[in-house]
């Protein structure tokens, strides 16, 4: 009897315990058994990737080439998919699944990369390299930044989550104004150019490094027009030495030679899986195309047709640019009214022969040496310092097989050099509706591509084009001015 | 009663959605059976019995701010909300008022949506903002629950003849009818329902109001949940009919081996009487394991009509 009283009183005793109800299951990876080594670090730095990985394939270029003067769509009276047409015509209303999911992608990126800086500095875990710590917290601040980079320069001042939260605290979190977002994103990338400093003999091919850290904080402060600034970024970049421009241009998109000399950063895609896949072929290929573009006859591709190359763009290349056969490709076939005609179609991402299904693992640059490049020169030039800024120019442009000699240019002659030369380098690499409007052009640009646009294309919505500075930011998704209550952009 | 709900949460937290318990429902009901004999004498018989039940449910708490929560999806739109006072699980969407005209297009005063056209649907602007958005003009459209569900079994029986009747239906209640929602689509994609004759044509002839004109660009919010698509799922269906003859005890005897006879005709689900246009207004196929979205009827299958014959003996 005494025994068992014990027992119970044991029982009682421990079933009191404060922690009671904070048990974690041992037969599988969670909280309270994650993080032991640098492996699990590794692998949550992996993770920080993952949210960027899963926009650019169907939500970046949607937000930043259709609607720009640079993509469009092939009319499509079949699927008639609303989402991403409308933002090709100017049409954005704030509960888009295309701003929702980027804006969702986006903070779960941003969720890793804090649950990763605030793990880090655990005690008891053994690196078998400060350098691999220092590596990781790198990647995160390097990520969560341009996370920011690319949420504010959609969305205008976005809730500023730097620590892991949870539902209750999100709520009180309402929108920092864009100021307070850029300033987080230069201090991240300070951190990550610290961090990747000490990091450099663990660099992988593919992972976010010091040139990457440099020549983002380059294009930010560019973007910021904090050009002295910029100059020492991106000078960094040039005197390291590292990269250089490929002799051809088509290898930098070639998946399989994945480039790392001209490349700074790129969003890594590979063949193996689904989820590690992108479709980029299948969707930009014309929908009418069957399996004449993409080599897979197998593979419906009646929701493709988008990033159609415009008028715009195709006027835009200078003849003899070889860079224009590069990205662009036409087909001829009928289209939805029945006639045959030339269809152009991007082309730069191109799936692997190897591909079994419609996976691609063609990676998406997100800075390339040529971007270092142009971006120092457009710093020059607005320094004032237009005749140090030509030889870069003129770098950029001889690859690309367009070898007169640049000369006699003024500060403004050479801006519209640099950024025609922008437009055409980096078409359908999600830069162009940045470009517009950091150069202070998109109004003006997008007003007369929108007139031409409704000439050509009389299926638009009557309200397609109608351009108004508001639109610049794009609306919030609504379930968050919902649900987190934000505010909304003005406008919408 | 305590419910686990996802709850939609700020996105900002890395996640969308969170099992919570903090949700508090009353359910409360009142269930009636009443049976009885009218007519009984030497060869007549009728027996019957009817049952009733009405249930009310309301949400009595959901969450912590008492925020709705919506639920249910279609084409990346809440179809449901769930709101305190309210029973579960709500219709949620836009109200058709009518069509655009090419004056409401030109009139500045007019709340529209940017994706806009003349012949395109006319919502009502719900938070007066002057114009209309997702989410933030949608309100209740409907109820799935009934006021009352009911039963009547009838059965008659005159000397060798039988005959019962099994009725059951409902009162009142709403349900989306999904598959109207689909084909209600121009597109050229799939068939579309007889209604659409009536569609707008131009300002001359604007059809009845309710069916949009074919897009000439593409469709727009054409496919949002709204008020046309709430059917009312009253109905009364006659389940089952049983004819039967037993066959004189004085034959069986004759025959010398057997004891019993019957021969009967049974009809399952002979008829349906209802407003509504789907196959079934019971039947639901879209989130059906989901008590925050219930009553969208997305194609579900129909009932079919059986018929039987059999012949019973006994040795």
């Amino acid at each position: 009897m005494k025994k068992l009283s014990l027992l119970i009183g044991i029982f009682v005793f421990v079933s009191c315990k404060k922690d009671f109800l904070t048990i974690y299951p041992e037969n599988a990876l969670n909280e309270g058994n994650f993080y032991n080594s640098e492996k699990e670090y590794i692998l949550l730095a992996n993770g920080c990737y993952l949210g960027m990985r899963n926009y650019e394939k169907e939500q970046h270029w949607v937000m930043a080439e259709l609607p720009s003067d640079n993509g469009s769509f092939q009319y499509n009276n079949v699927t008639g998919e609303p989402s991403k047409g409308v933002i090709d015509q100017l049409l954005f209303v704030s509960n888009n699944i295309i701003y929702s999911s980027f804006w969702n992608f986006s903070y779960g990126g941003i969720t890793n990369c804090n649950k990763l800086l605030s793990e880090i500095d655990r005690e008891g875990v053994t690196w078998s390299k400060e350098s691999l710590k220092d590596r990781c917290a790198g990647e995160a601040s390097f990520l969560r930044s341009l996370y920011y980079f690319n949420l504010v320069r959609q969305f205008g001042g976005v809730p500023l989550v730097l620590e892991p939260i949870i539902s209750s605290e999100a709520v009180n979190i309402k929108r920092s104004t864009e100021d307070q977002v850029y300033t987080q994103i230069v201090a991240d990338l300070k951190q990550a150019i610290t961090h990747f400093t000490a990091a450099r003999d663990v660099e992988e091919n593919g992972r976010a490094n010091f040139g990457a850290a440099n020549a983002l904080l380059g294009k930010v402060y560019l973007t910021l027009h904090k050009n002295a600034e910029a100059e020492t970024m991106l000078k960094t970049v040039i005197d390291s030495k590292k990269y250089d421009l490929l002799p051809n241009y088509a290898d930098v998109f070639n998946p399989s030679k994945k480039d790392y000399k001209e490349t700074v950063f790129a969003i890594q895609y590979s063949e193996n899986s689904t989820e590690l896949a992108n479709r980029f072929i299948f969707w930009f290929a014309p929908w009418n195309s069957a399996g004449a573009v993409t080599k897979r006859p197998n593979i419906s591709i009646i929701s493709g047709g988008w990033n159609q190359p415009t008028d715009d763009l195709l006027n835009a290349f200078e003849p003899g640019d070889i860079r224009k056969n590069v990205s662009i490709g036409i087909y001829n076939g009928k289209d939805w009214d029945g006639i045959v005609k030339p269809i152009p179609y991007c082309t730069k991402y191109f799936p692997p022969i190897s591909a079994p299904d419609d996976r691609a693992g063609d990676n998406f640059p997100v800075i390339r040496y040529s971007d270092v490049l142009l971006m120092y020169a457009e710093v020059l030039n607005e320094l004032g310092r237009t005749g140090e800024a030509l030889p870069y120019v003129q770098q950029v442009r001889n690859r690309a097989g367009l070898t007169r000699v640049l000369e006699g240019y003024s500060k403004e002659t050479l801006a519209e050099l640099i950024a025609k030369e922008r437009q055409v380098e980096f078409c359908f690499e999600n830069q162009r509706w940045y470009d517009l409007k950091r150069t202070g052009k998109a109004l003006e640009v997008l007003a007369a591509h929108g007139a031409r646009e409704k000439v050509k294309r009389t299926y638009l919505f009557p309200t397609a084009f109608q351009v108004a500075p508001y639109k610049l930011l794009a609306p919030i998704p609504e379930i968050q001015v919902v649900i987190n209550q934000l505010e909304q952009n003005r406008g919408y | 009663m305590n419910m686990l709900l996802s709850n939609v949460i700020p996105a900002i937290t890395g996640f969308n959605t969170q099992i919570v318990n903090m949700g508090n429902v009353r359910n409360r009901g009142l269930e009636i059976a009443l049976g009885g004999t009218p007519v009984s004498s030497r060869n007549f018989q009728w027996d019957v019995n009817v049952n009733l039940s009405i249930n009310r449910n309301k949400v009595l708490s959901l969450n912590e701010n008492g925020d709705r929560i919506f639920s249910g999806n279609n084409d990346n739109n809440s179809t449901h909300v769930t709101v305190v006072g309210k029973p579960i699980g709500q219709f949620f969407g836009y109200v058709l008022q009518g069509l655009y005209t090419p004056q409401d297009l030109s009139d500045p005063t007019v709340p529209k949506y940017p994706q806009v056209y003349a012949g395109a649907g006319k919502y009502a602007d719900i938070n007066g903002d002057g114009r209309i958005t997702d989410l933030l003009d949608y309100t209740i459209i409907g109820n799935p629950y009934p006021d009352a569900i009911f039963g009547i079994s009838n059965s008659f029986s005159y000397r060798n003849i039988s005959l019962s009747v099994i009725m059951n239906g409902q009162i009142g209640g709403q349900v989306v009818n999904g598959l109207r929602q689909t084909v209600d689509n121009l597109q050229g994609f799939f068939n579309v329902s007889k209604e659409w004759v009536n569609r707008w044509h131009s300002t001359q002839d604007p059809g009845d109001g309710k069916h949009y004109g074919v897009p000439s660009t593409m469709p727009s919010l054409g496919h949002r949940l709204n008020s046309v698509w709430i059917e009312d799922a009253s109905f009364l269906r006659i389940a089952n009919v049983t004819l039967g003859y037993t066959l004189p005890v004085e034959w069986m005897k004759r025959s010398g081996f057997m004891n019993g006879g019957r021969i009967y005709v049974t009809v399952q689900n002979l008829a349906m009487f209802t407003r509504y246009g789907g196959a079934n207004p019971e039947g639901q196929s879209v989130n059906i394991n989901n008590t925050l979205s219930p009553g969208y009827d997305m194609t579900s299958y129909p009932l079919s009509r059986v018929v039987s014959a059999g012949l019973n003996l006994s040795f």
